[in-house]
Order: structure tokens, then sequence, then C-alpha cells
């Protein structure tokens, strides 16, 4: 901090200055709610195709290669290269046609269909054995709408909606789409600014971490439910058809991807925090105390080995959700009393997770149009994320694959192809489990290349 | 003053019993001599089991494991002393005085004593020092480290029953009165299952106990116990009663008494109480068997001890989790909650992976999620119940209940908060184990014939009735029928679970002294990662299906 005064500034810089406040995103007020079918009239957000193009293209029904559905659930999805939205111009062919797109290439767009599958019902079934309130746990993220409808007593559709990801939408419903209305106001009367990564990612991880009432807890995934394996960057690469274009941003900020994978590394860490706050707050009245979905899954679950490897027997904690954020003082002291015992206090870390929080958001600097910045006052780039990542922290398989995300996200940028084909390579050892050393030492080296090669392909 | 005194007296009478009782002989010369070459004319031993012991069994290199170097592969005594250091956090040597392993450092500073502490509790298993022999054998073991797991670790300490156990009327002493004199009874089966487990599970008033902290660190993970197979690897180095030809004392006695007169002078003098002398074997070892029409001497001993170490098993680990939550909930130092290596490894220690088939898997009993008790030990105890009922339903419920419902409270105990609450463990854990000691016991006063073997094997093959979810129980199960079928031809029993040829449950045990422990973790460990609990389910349908439902 004291290498950069200007930041100082930055750091304190109040939220109304800043375009929108990038914590702001919280579940809707139902009661704000106005129902999907408002956004996506035909002169609104629904506009139809022209008759020359295919109102659901190619692959709109989830025909697409059986890889993707197959992947092993625990190793993260490797992104592909980033895909372009539109053929020339992406404003031409999505604007005013978000929510077709939506329903066409989006697979939050299936949310509540997939309540009604068999694997859905199976973990449910599972869960309820022995929590019977497991069914109202599941409608926050797969349901918010239905969720919503239920205590607003309005009829706002099922599934995930616009205002899910957007904002509850009454207060700016009418003055949205009027010429010239400033972004500041409408983020005060309510809407989520996701132009912002920060703001973005945050509105992701409030579900695909979890926030409070929003928990898949180690019940729900010994039921069966996928792990939560969060990064923005990937995540959002899987999004074949987006409902939004940033062609234009992409090439007017080449660093694009790598914000994305840090603000998705931030947010990870804040809403796992905010969560742990409550996981410790509950664990003295109803909640399950310790909880194991806090600790790097495959501390325990490894088969046992013949080759002896000495540890301690005591699991790491959130190993993947704090993999990419900068050192701080308070996260370490929490997570020393995490990996202290098998069962922590939990009306210490109650406290310590909420101190960690705070000192987490201080330290994020921001531009006033929402850009991470480092600590020299600059946006974030590549080359100081690759930086970052250049520690001596011993290697472990989270960490590797936040790292390989970074590194990819890197890669699509400012990356050569064969940067990108060499990555994949590497993920394909963290699928099958390669040795984590072996990882590490690949890692290492892609990394180091990669970061020789960027101050010729920096812009 | 007068009731003081004779409280004081009393007090140091127990001491100096209890002092006696442990002593022990620490030259075991005197067992080899005699074992090795036993009296021709002497019915009772007169096999030469020693040797089986001497050279082929692996209890008699239990502390070699932990330091010693092989002169053909010197490498392997330094993986050996390095596995050791990086499970304690320091030499082993570092405790012994001197640098031949023979005694432990006496006094010294706080971590001398630590240390010292922390190797007497690997001695406990891994050599003959037993807790109670502490105050008599402070810095030098009972008997010689070198001997492992010596002939006195099982049999008992013997310097008071040497004497006495060399004359054959010692068979018609009751097992206790040859307590007395400090002998430990092994022919009972749930007493043997007893002391067998005590290392193999653990037994913290014994101050036996692997904890989790030693697995981590690399503690090779003690597998499951299955006392007929056990046995039969060691190998035995005894007779089955069954196999023994009529004895001297077996039902009768010499019509000449006068001749006895010096035997029983001995065990007189060395203080074997009168009143424990019966006139034969059979009516100092089962005095209720002639009432109920039973005759032990004709059990097949693999069924016999199958079946009733099935609930003995089970009660050693009850009584660990019971008196392990006891000493945690009051806070006792060094029982720290929760202790994982009270729980089923297999729950958390399997690979995490999407596999369709998974799906289709019956849940295991209990609460995803929530670590549970360990699963195999409860695979055998069911068996043991249905013996008991005499293989009557109305009856076998009646008798079953009394070990489920401590059961099904200690499970729910368990699995109510992750690790459960050692303060409400500790009650249904004691329970279950005082019904399950009940339960052996009236197990062992029944007959086990062809019938009840063919019984145990049946139910066994029920993959409904018990589970069959995780690796250690399956091979649990599989060691078990395979002993049950052992008395119509081993050879047959052995063919049991291999796929053409391919043990793929790794049911066989690093037997003989050659076969390596941690050698062994490199075949079983892989293969309860392999493990396929609807191919095993498969499998005990065939063998079912391939059984009469009756004897």
């Amino acid at each position: 901090m004291n290498r950069c005064p200007p930041f100082l500034l930055l750091a304190l810089w109040p939220a109304w200055m800043l375009a929108a406040d990038p914590w702001a995103a919280s579940e809707p007020d139902p009661c704000l709610l106005v129902g999907t079918l408002s956004c996506a009239s035909a002169s609104c957000h629904g506009r139809p195709e022209p008759a020359s193009r295919p109102l659901l293209p190619e692959g709109a029904f989830g025909e697409r290669s059986d890889q993707e559905h197959r992947r092993d659930s625990t190793s993260p999805r490797p992104p592909g290269p980033a895909r372009q939205t539109g053929p020339t111009s992406g404003a031409a062919t999505i604007n005013q046609q978000e929510y077709l797109h939506f329903l066409a290439g989006d697979p939050h767009a299936e949310a509540a269909r997939r309540m009604t599958e068999p694997r859905y019902r199976e973990v449910l079934r599972r869960a309820s054995q022995y929590d019977p309130a497991a069914a109202t746990r599941c409608a926050p993220c797969h349901d918010p709408l239905g969720h919503a409808s239920e205590s607003s007593h309005q009829s706002l559709g099922r599934g995930i909606g616009c205002e899910s990801c957007h904002g509850a939408a009454r207060d700016w419903l009418a003055v949205h789409y009027e010429q010239d209305v400033s972004r500041e106001r409408l983020v005060k009367l309510g809407l989520i600014d996701t132009r912002q990564v920060l703001a973005r990612a945050g509105v992701c991880a409030s579900c695909h971490v979890g926030s409070p009432g929003r928990d898949v807890n180690h019940d729900l995934l010994a039921a069966g439910h996928p792990p939560l394996l969060f990064e923005l960057a990937s995540h959002q690469a899987l999004i074949e058809r987006k409902h939004w274009d940033d062609t234009a941003r992409r090439e007017r900020e080449p660093n694009y991807e790598v914000q994305l994978w840090a603000a998705g590394q931030i947010a990870s860490a804040d809403a796992a925090l905010s969560l742990l706050a409550a996981r410790a707050e509950q664990a003295s009245k109803s909640g399950p105390w310790p909880e194991f979905a806090e600790s790097d899954c495959r501390s325990c679950h490894r088969p046992l080995r013949a080759e002896s490897g000495s540890s301690s027997g005591l699991p790491a904690w959130q190993s993947w959700n704090t993999a990419g954020i900068s050192p701080l003082g308070s996260l370490d002291v929490l997570r020393h009393e995490m990996q202290r015992s098998l069962v922590p206090q939990a009306a210490q870390v109650a406290g310590l997770a909420a101190a960690a929080r705070t000192d987490l958001r201080q330290s994020v600097r921001l531009s006033p149009e929402g850009v991470l910045l480092c600590a020299n006052g600059r946006p974030l780039d590549a080359a100081a994320v690759l930086e970052r990542l250049d520690s001596a922290q011993p290697p472990n398989f989270d960490r590797a694959c936040q790292e390989l995300a970074a590194l990819l996200a890197a890669g699509r940028s400012l990356g050569a192809p064969s940067d990108l084909a060499r990555l994949r390579r590497i993920a394909a050892e963290l699928r099958r489990d390669a040795p984590i050393t072996e990882i590490a030492a690949r890692l290492a080296a892609a990394r180091r290349e990669i970061s020789d090669n960027l101050p010729a392909r920096q812009p | 003053m007068t009731l003081c005194r004779a409280l004081v007296a009393v007090c140091c009478a127990c001491l100096a019993l209890a002092q006696a009782r442990a002593q022990y002989l620490t030259t075991e010369s005197g067992c080899l001599s005699c074992h090795k070459v036993p009296p021709p004319d002497n019915l009772f031993c007169r096999a030469v089991p020693v040797e089986v012991w001497a050279q082929t069994d692996k209890h008699s290199r239990a502390f070699h494991l932990l330091h010693e170097t092989d002169p053909a592969d010197p490498a392997k005594g330094d993986a050996k002393r390095t596995l050791v250091k990086q499970i304690l956090g320091f030499d082993l040597a570092g405790a012994f005085d001197g640098p031949n392993y023979q005694r432990l450092k006496a006094g010294g500073d706080a971590e001398t004593t630590r240390k010292v502490a922390v190797v007497k509790s690997c001695l406990r298993c891994h050599a003959t020092w037993p807790i109670a022999a502490d105050e008599r054998y402070p810095t030098r073991p009972p008997a010689p480290l070198a001997l492992g797991v010596s002939c006195q670790a099982c049999h008992g300490p013997s310097a008071r029953w040497d004497l006495p156990h060399r004359e054959q009327v010692w068979r018609t002493v009751t097992p206790a009165g040859k307590a007395e004199l400090g002998f430990t009874d092994v022919r009972t089966t749930a007493a043997k299952a007893g002391l067998c487990t005590s290392c193999h599970i653990g037994n913290l008033a014994e101050g036996k106990f692997v904890k989790h902290e030693w697995y981590a660190a690399g503690h090779p993970p003690l597998p499951s116990f299955e006392l007929a197979t056990f046995e039969a690897e060691m190998p035995m180095h005894w007779i089955p009663l069954a196999k023994k030809p009529k004895f001297e004392f077996r039902d009768d006695r010499p019509a000449d008494e006068g001749a006895l007169a010096d035997q029983l002078d001995t065990l007189k003098r060395a203080g074997v109480p009168a009143a424990a002398i019966k006139p034969t074997y059979r009516a100092a070892n089962f005095p209720d068997a002639a009432a109920k029409g039973l005759d032990p001497t004709r059990d097949l001993p693999q069924a016999r001890s199958a079946v009733v170490a099935g609930a003995a098993t089970l009660e050693t680990y009850a009584r660990l989790v019971g008196e392990y939550s006891r000493k945690s909930a009051a806070g006792e130092p060094g029982f720290a909650w929760p202790e994982l290596a009270l729980y089923d490894c297999a729950a958390c220690h399997h690979r995490l992976r999407y596999d369709p088939a998974l799906e289709r898997r019956p849940m295991p009993r209990g609460v995803p999620g929530r670590p549970p008790l360990a699963r195999w030990p409860q695979r055998g105890a069911l068996l043991a119940a249905e013996q008991a009922a005499g293989y009557d339903a109305g009856q076998e419920a009646d008798r079953w209940k009394t070990v489920r419902q401590p059961l099904a409270e200690l499970e729910a105990a368990v699995l109510a908060t992750p690790f459960g609450d050692p303060a409400s463990m500790q009650m249904p854990a004691e329970a279950l184990a005082d019904a399950l000691f009940q339960l052996a016991a009236d197990a062992s006063n029944t007959a086990f014939d062809a019938a009840a073997a063919h019984r145990a094997a049946y139910s066994l093959t029920d993959a409904t009735h018990l589970e069959t979810a995780d690796y250690t129980s399956a091979r649990q199960t599989a060691w078990l029928l395979r002993q049950l079928f052992a008395h119509q031809g081993n050879e047959d029993a052995r063919r049991l679970f291999l796929d053409k040829g391919e043990d793929y449950l790794h049911l066989q045990l690093p037997s003989k002294q050659q076969g390596s422990v941690i050698g062994n973790l490199y075949r079983w460990l892989p293969a309860a990662a392999a493990y396929d609990p609807m191919r095993f389910r498969d499998e005990l349908g065939v063998l079912r299906k391939s059984m009469p439902r009756d004897p």
C-alpha cells in the first residue's frame, strides 16, 4: 500500500463516486420484482429474429459434444478460446434479442427444468431423508423466481430470470430505456451493474460459491449435489451463446479475461467468507459444525495410498476459493484457526471471517469505472496476475486448477494458440490425477514462458 | 485405626498380588526348550508348535519391524527407521539407553520423558510391555524386546505358572484359577478374540491405540480383523481341540489318585486355589456343556472362531469407542475430540469421481456426509446373535434386540452432528459392549457343527441383510465365508472369491515372516479403491443360489 499512495485514495473512494457499488449484489427484494415477461416483450429484449436467421441456432437444444457433460465433476472445466458472439458486429445481432439468446444458449435458462430431472430428484430424495427441509434449500439458486413468487404472492414464473442477476426492476424499469439515463442513477434504483467485473462476479458467486441462505453444505454434497468449483473466466467461456456482446470491449481491454479471473477470485473469497461467518453463527443453533464443505475436498477424499506421505491428518481450509487473492494477514489468522483442529471454535471463527471479509474488501482497488487495479495504480493485467501466482506455496490440486485458469485467461487474451494447447494438456493431467508436484512444475514452466512472451504481445 | 490398618493391609496385599501376577520370566528360553520337543507321551501338545511360532509367525518380528537392519538389504532398515521417525517425530533410538534397543532411558528432562512414554505406547503392541508390568519393569522390558510379541505377551507373565503348567493336572484347573497365577485364557474363543483385537483394533485400558495422527504420518492402516482367518494365517502354533486325540484328564482321571499327589502339591505351592482344580479338563473348561448336551471337543474350530469372534470383535470396538468418548467428554488430556481413527476410514478416504454406476448403488446406512462408525466390525456380530438364538427367527429377533438397541442409539449419537457428541456416545457404546460380551458368551455355549457352519454361511450370503457397500465389510464377509466352508475342504474354500484365479478382493494376508505389511498395502489398497459393491453382491447371490436353505 505504501508503494502506491494514490491507492489510499482509491481504497477510500466513496461508493457513490464509483460507477456503482461493486459489493451491492444481494438477493433481490421479491416485492420489487416485475417478472421476466415484462423484459422479454418483442419490443424490448425479445425482438424476434429476422426470418433469414434461425431463432434457435444449432446447439440450442443441448446437442453439444458429450464430452462437456461427461467431465469429471471435481475438475475445473477447461475454458475454450473466447467465442465471438456475432459474425460481424455483435450489437447488430444481439441488441434487443437478449432474452432469446438467453433462452437459446445460456445454461441458467434451464435451471427450472433441471429440477424435474431424475438426477435432481435423486439428490433431493437422499438429502430429504435426514433433512425434511432440504427441498426449501434448492429454490434460492435453482428457482429464484418461484421462490420469490411464493413470498411476494405474485406470479413471476419459474427458474432464473433477468432480475435474478440484474436486480429487481420495479424502480428502474420505466427509467432504464430513457435516453441519456446514467448508470449511476440506475444503480441507485436497484440495477446491478454487471458490466463491472467485480459486481458481475459477486452476482455469480452468490450462488456458485454460496451466501447465507444459499448454502451447498457437505450434507447436500454427500447426497450427490455436484461440488461448487467456481471460476468466473472459464465459467463464462462455457456459455457458448452469450446474451450480451463484449466484442468491442475485448478489443478495447486486452486484459478483460484476466480481469474476469481476478474478479472471480475476489468475489469467491468474499462469498466464501460471508458463508463461513453465517455457518459459524448457525453452528451454535441448528447448523452442522464443523462444516466439511469449508475444507479442501481432497484433504480427506483420496484413496488410502501405500506410499507413505506424512501429513498432519487435518484438512486444508478453502483451498479453492482463496487460491487467487493477494496475501491478507487476517485471512492467515482465520486459516490458522480453521486448520488448527478438526472442530474450530465457531464463535471465534464467525468473528475472524467477518474481519477477514472487511479486510478483503478494503484491500481491493478499483478505478472509478470499476476496473481492478494493482498496487501501482495501473489496471491489473496478465503480467501482474502471473507474478502474483509465482508464490512459494506448496502444491495443491485446487490451487493448481486456479492457476491453470489464470494462465488460460491470460492465454485467451494475449497468448499464442500453442500456449492454449499446452495448457489443455496440463488440464488433462489434472483430470487424471497426475502427481501434483509434476503438475506444479509444468504449470510453473508454462507460466514463465507465457510471462516472458507477454511484453511483446501487450498492446 | 484397626480398620485403617486392615484396609492398608488389604490394599498392600492386592498390590502385591497384582505385582506377583505381572511377574515375567525375563528369558523365554525355558518355553522354547520344552515346546520344541514335547514329551512323546504328551497327547495334549505333541506337535512342535514353537518352531511354527519362531520361524513363521510375524508376531515374533513385531519389534524388529521398527528398526532392525536386514543384513541382506540395509536400505530396508533405513526405510523402517525413517518411517518410524516420521510417525513419532523423533528417532526411535532417542528413547533408548545405549545403542542396542534393550533399555529405555530413565529420568532425564521433560522431552526425554515424553519420548519414552510415546515409545512405550508403541511397545504395548510391538513387544511385550503391558501397562500392568510398568511398575515392576519401568525401563527394562519384562521380556526381551527382540522377541516382539512373545509367548508371555499373549499367554501371560509366566513366573508363577511356569512350574505348575508343566504338570498334566494343570489341564483340570479352571481358566479363572489359571488367571490367578497370571495365565491368560486363550482357549475360550471370546477371550482369545479380545486378546488379539486389543492390538488389532485397540484397547485404551491397555494403552493400545493407533490414532489418526499416526496413520496420517505413515503408520500402515490396521486391516480389518477376522479371528479364524488370522489364526489360520499366523499360522496356528496350537492344535484345535477337535484335532487333539483323547488326551489325559480330558474326560476322566487316572484311577490312581496317589500318583497325582506330587503334581497337585506343585499346583498348591504355586498358589492355585483348591476350588479351581476340577476332576477333568471338560469340567474345568466346559462346566455347562454336558447339561446342554454339547460336546465342545467336537466343534469345528473355524466356525466357532468366526461366529463367536464376530460378537467379540465388535465388543472390542464398542469398548474402544465408549472409553475414548468417556475420556474425551471428561476432558482428559491426550483425548481430543474427535479422534478420526474411531470412524469408518472408507467414508472419507475414497476417490471423488462421477460414475453413473454410483447412482444405482444402494446408499449405505446413515446420514450422507457424516462420518459413521466403522462398519466392518458389525459384519460378524449378527451371526453370533443368530447362533445364540439357534436360528429361531423369534428368539433371534429378541437376542439381536439387546445388541441392536444400543447400536442404534450409538449410531444416532454419532450421526446427530458431524463426528457426534462424545458425552452422548459414551453410554450406548458401553451398553453395546456389555450386550456383546453377553452375546459372545451365549453364542459360545452352543454347538458348532457342520449345520451351524452352513446356517452362518447361508446368512452371510444374504446381501440385503447386512451392508456390503464398503470394501472392508466385503472382505470381512469373504473371509468369514471361506472359514465357514473350510471344514468341507480348505482348497475349495480358498477358491471362493477368486475371479479366474485372481484374488480381486485381495483376501490374502501377508503371512509368514517374509510377508510385508507395507508391501501388502500396494495390493489391498488398490483393491479397496477399485471395489465394486454391485459385483460383490452379485457374487454373493450366485453363491446363495448354489446352497440349500437348510443344512
